[in-house]
């Protein structure tokens, strides 16, 4: 009998402001869907499919990942976005990166904002006063 | 029997769906052949396909309706239906509920159990 382990700790593409975040984090693994809401004590990768809500102390971030999709809303300390998000992401305190595969139509709060060339975002942004909890 | 090594191992390979701290409610679903590991307070549906396993560790606590998988290991706090090929009780276990299994059952001793118990077995059904 044989099990699929999916590979850890997770990494970040090169030149993320996130880079070193994740390899303690907790895993949503591709293949996997989650509906409802869900609150981590730091870091989260998603890299299956979440339906609802995300959540993140400030000290924490989410990486969805390329192969990741995040239908609801994300609130966490900062983000970084490979896959594909629809509805609502809050980093009012930090940062929030689009990588070059990223593929969204979201609201966004951020106090700062990276989007990649290749990216294919629709959004409305907004930035913040820098609080986490506002 | 799975141990805490093993479950340290299952940690540090990367499915550590649930850490310590963290709280989901809602329903969690896969087909395919997951490898997960829950250590903090979960309540709702698990429905694991495949060649799963679901280990509840030691600092769990898990609420569900229907935790299905085909081999569930419970080190931790449940209250549920439990539903799996295989399933095994740690020392460490508080159940409450109902455990039905397909093909195995182990209890090791310690565990605090307060469950229907069903064996569904090829054999006899």
């Amino acid at each position: 009998m044989s099990f699929e382990i999916p590979a850890g700790p997770r990494s970040l593409p090169r030149q993320s402001q996130l880079e070193g975040q994740f390899t303690n984090a907790a895993v949503i693994p591709a293949g996997l869907t989650f509906t409802g809401e869900a609150c981590f004590p730091a870091d989260v990768v998603i890299e299956g499919h979440v339906h609802g809500t995300a959540s993140t102390p400030s000290s924490g971030a989410a990486h969805i990942a390329a192969s990741g999709i995040l239908e609801g809303s994300l609130r966490a300390g900062s983000a970084r976005v490979d896959g594909r998000v629809q509805g609502h992401i809050e980093c009012p305190a930090g940062v929030v990166e689009f990588g070059p595969t990223a593929r969204c139509e979201v609201d966004v709060l951020y106090l700062e904002l990276d989007m990649a060339r290749g990216s294919n975002v629709q959004a409305t942004l907004r930035q913040s006063g820098g609080v986490h909890g506002q | 029997m799975a141990n805490e090594s093993e479950v340290q191992h299952l940690a540090a390979a990367g499915v550590n769906l649930l850490p310590e701290g963290a709280v989901m409610r809602g329903t969690i679903d896969s087909e395919a052949g997951h490898q997960l590991l829950l250590g903090g307070e979960f309540e709702g549906s698990i429905l694991l396909g495949g060649q799963s396993r679901l280990v509840i560790g030691p600092t769990a606590r898990v609420d569900v309706e229907l935790a299905h998988a085909d081999h569930i290991i419970v080190m931790g706090t449940v209250s549920g239906t439990l539903r799996a090929n295989h399933i095994e009780i740690g020392s460490t276990a508080n159940v409450e509920g109902a455990v039905v299994y397909l093909e195995s059952f182990n209890c090791e001793r310690g565990a605090k159990i307060c469950a229907t118990i069903e064996a569904k077995l090829a054999a006899s059904s």
